[in-house]
This record gives structure tokens, C-alpha cells and sequence, in this order.
């Protein structure tokens, strides 16, 4: 047993040995116990349907993997600080930065105006033989709210009672959103642009009422 | 031959498993006596193992692979029953009485009693890469797969083994030797 080969044929040898030759005589035990087992199906294995390793070998990761990984991370923290940083916060209308627009006035010819505040231009929004005056810009812009005088007779003050009238930013699609109104003391724009609250007298007596616009006049 | 004898089982056929149990059942009860060093516990194992391999045959995917799968099996079953009866059983090792070796009989049964006694004193696992390199003549690799482990680790195993028990062996002539050679008297 001096050398490694020495051993293992004396290993081989001695477990040959007493490992004997006598046949064991349990073999019709193992069928008795065999016959009343039921195999299992083949499809209830899973290494069947997924293909799989039953031994692993951990391949060494090479440095130069790691370095780009930490490179990689490093940049891609870098992109997203950029990205963070610079973005900015843009509000929802109505509380965002006002853009540079027109300004809506009524003329003292009883039409309404647009005026560019960058170039000095005016333009004619609404016009005709029908009295309108003061214009409001919904919030967002897009719709124009007016008064337009009626026929009607006002049996208080006396003066013409007027009505509201809708329009979009740029003069068109104009039309009616109330009838005449009677003693009229205020009307506002609700936030969303989606209906004008109006307060005027009703029977002599002030009150409050909205109007919703059913069909906006659409944006150009 | 053998491999239509285990399509033939895959597919149920009793009577082509019990030719396949047969013929292996002289090879699985010897390596099962080395392994568990126990004529009970290496019947119990075998059972094990080939009603296993009945039960499990149709989903062995590579049946020229039969011989390898039914090793790891009955190493499986040997671990689990040396494991069982550990938890019952407590072993006691009897300290050997050291006698002069005088002549080469007495020499060889002194061997083969530090061999029992250094392969007594290994773990299944270890005992057992042992008897599928050693006994059965299973290549490193084979002994690899049917342990289910890499072939490095199947190397390095059966070296520590084969290792520990050369030391068992080198422990248990020193003090003879010494003995020999009037050391002790």
C-alpha cells in the first residue's frame, strides 16, 4: 500500500471480496410489491416539459463584466438624475404659466375684439347690428363668453335686459346660452370651462343660477 | 438488449422489469451491503430502490441511461435508510486488539481488519462514492452523475475519502509497528 495505485487495487479487491457472491433471494418480495404499485405517468415529471440541469457549474464571472455592470449602473443612475433634474413641472390649466394670447375686449361699437399684445393687431371677433359687450375667456381658453343685448325690456331700470351668449376663442359658433336676463349682476366662468354661473334678480329678488354648456363650440 | 427491456417497462410491461431486476439485483444488493454494512438495511434499500424505479420508470427520460438513474437511486435509498437509523441506533466501535503480525496470513487479515475498520469509519455518502468507483468500476464521471453532482466534486470527494481512509489505516499500524519493535513493551 505503499503507492496510490497499490491502494486502490487493494481497495477494488478487498470490497470484491466481501462483497461475496451469494444471490440474494428477494426478488419475489420486490415483484409482490412491484405488481401492486401503479407507475407514475410520464407527463407528471417536470423534467419531461422543462429542459434542466440536475447539476450546476458556476461559470467565474470575468472582471471585466463586473466593471461594465458597475459602468452601466453608474450611467444609467447619471441619465436618470439628468432626467429628474431637468425636467419641468408643468401645471394643469388653469394654474399653469399663461401663454402669450389675444385679449378680449368689447369695442364701443358694441362688437367684440381681439387684441395680439406682441404685435398691436386687432381683429374683429363678433360683429353685426346686435349689441355685445363685455367678453369673458373661459380658463383654458378656448370659449368666449358675451353679452348681447335683447328686446326685451328691462321693467326695473328700464335699459334692455341682456342675454348670454357662448362663442369659440376665435369669434365663431356663436350662440345663445341663456334667455334674458333680468337685473343682471354677475356672471363667471366655472374652472373647468363646462358652465357660466350667472346671478341676476328672478321676480325682483337676486338669485344665483349656473348653466352648463351641453355642446361646447368646439376648438379650431 | 437491455434497452428494449426498459422501453419495454417505461411502458408497464412487469415482465420486462423483473428481467431488468433480476439481472441487476446481485449488483444493487452488494453495493447496498458495502454501503449501509447491513444485510437488513441493504435488503430495505434495494427494495426501495427498484419499487422506485418501477413506480418512476416512464418518466426517465433517457433510458440508455437506465443503469446510471438506478444507482443514484439506491444510493439515494442507502443515504436515506443509513440516515434513519442513525437517528435509532447507536454504533459502538470496538477497540482492536493488536497482535504482532508474524507471518503473511496473519499479515493479510490484519489488513483486511484495518480496512473493514477505516471503511467502517467513513460516512455513507463517502463509503458510497467509494463502492460506484471502486466496486462497481462506474468511471468519475458516471459516479458524478449518478450521485448528482459535478464531476469535480465527485473527484475531490472520492479523494478525501480514499484520503481519510488511508489515515485510518496509517493510525491503526503505527501503534503495531511500534509494538514490533519493542517500543511500547
Amino acid at each position: 500500500m505503499n503507492t496510490r495505485g497499490d491502494f486502490n487495487v487493494v481497495i477494488s479487491d478487498w470490497l470484491d471480496d466481501k462483497a461475496g457472491r451469494g444471490a440474494p433471494d428477494y426478488l419475489d418480495e420486490i415483484l409482490a410489491r412491484t405488481t401492486r404499485t401503479r407507475q407514475r405517468p410520464a407527463w407528471s415529471s417536470l423534467e419531461r416539459w422543462l429542459p434542466m440541469q440536475t447539476t450546476l457549474r458556476f461559470a467565474p464571472v470575468p472582471r471585466l463584466a463586473w466593471l461594465l455592470v458597475i459602468i452601466a449602473l453608474v450611467a444609467a443612475v447619471g441619465v436618470a438624475l439628468v432626467a429628474v433634474g431637468s425636467k419641468t413641472r408643468q401645471l394643469p390649466p388653469p394654474f399653469g404659466l399663461a401663454r402669450n394670447g389675444t385679449i378680449i375686449y368689447g369695442g364701443n361699437d358694441q362688437d367684440i375684439y381681439a387684441l395680439d399684445p406682441l404685435t398691436g393687431a386687432t381683429t374683429a371677433l363678433i360683429t353685426g347690428s346686435s349689441s355685445d359687450q363685455r367678453p369673458w375667456l373661459s380658463q383654458d381658453g378656448t370659449t368666449l363668453m358675451f353679452l348681447r343685448d335683447t328686446t326685451v325690456i328691462d321693467p326695473v331700470v328700464g335699459g334692455l335686459e341682456p342675454m348670454i351668449m357662448v362663442a369659440r376663442q376665435d369669434g365663431s359658433d356663436v350662440r345663445p346660452l341663456t334667455g334674458a336676463l333680468a337685473n343682471l349682476i354677475d356672471a363667471k366662468w366655472s374652472s373647468d370651462g363646462s358652465k357660466v354661473v350667472v346671478s341676476s334678480d328672478v321676480d325682483s329678488k337676486p338669485r344665483s343660477r349656473s348653466s352648463r354648456l351641453t355642446a361646447r363650440p368646439s376648438c379650431s | 438488449m437491455q434497452l428494449e427491456l426498459v422501453e419495454r417497462a417505461r411502458r408497464g410491461d412487469h415482465d420486462a422489469f423483473a428481467a431488468l431486476a433480476g439481472a441487476a439485483l446481485f449488483r444493487l444488493d452488494a453495493a447496498a451491503r458495502l454501503i449501509l454494512r447491513d444485510p437488513d438495511q441493504a435488503k430495505d434499500a434495494v427494495q426501495e430502490t427498484l419499487v422506485r424505479a418501477w413506480r418512476d420508470l416512464p418518466t426517465l427520460r433517457s433510458p440508455e441511461r437506465f443503469d446510471a438513474w438506478l444507482h443514484r437511486l439506491l444510493v439515494r435509498a442507502c443515504i436515506d435508510e443509513a440516515r434513519r437509523l442513525r437517528r435509532h441506533r447507536f454504533d459502538v466501535e470496538l477497540t482492536p486488539i493488536d497482535t504482532a503480525a508474524t507471518n503473511d496470513h496473519a499479515s493479510s487479515t490484519a489488513e483486511r481488519d484495518q480496512l473493514e475498520r477505516g471503511f467502517g469509519r467513513l460516512q455513507p455518502e463517502a463509503r458510497a462514492i467509494i463502492v460506484l468507483h471502486h466496486y462497481l468500476d462506474l468511471p468519475l464521471p458516471e459516479v458524478a452523475i449518478a450521485l448528482g453532482i459535478p464531476l469535480g466534486t465527485a473527484k475531490s470527494r472520492l479523494h478525501r475519502a480514499l484520503q481519510s481512509m488511508r489515515a485510518a489505516l496509517d493510525a491503526d499500524s503505527r501503534p503495531r509497528a511500534e509494538l514490533s519493535e519493542g517500543r511500547l513493551a
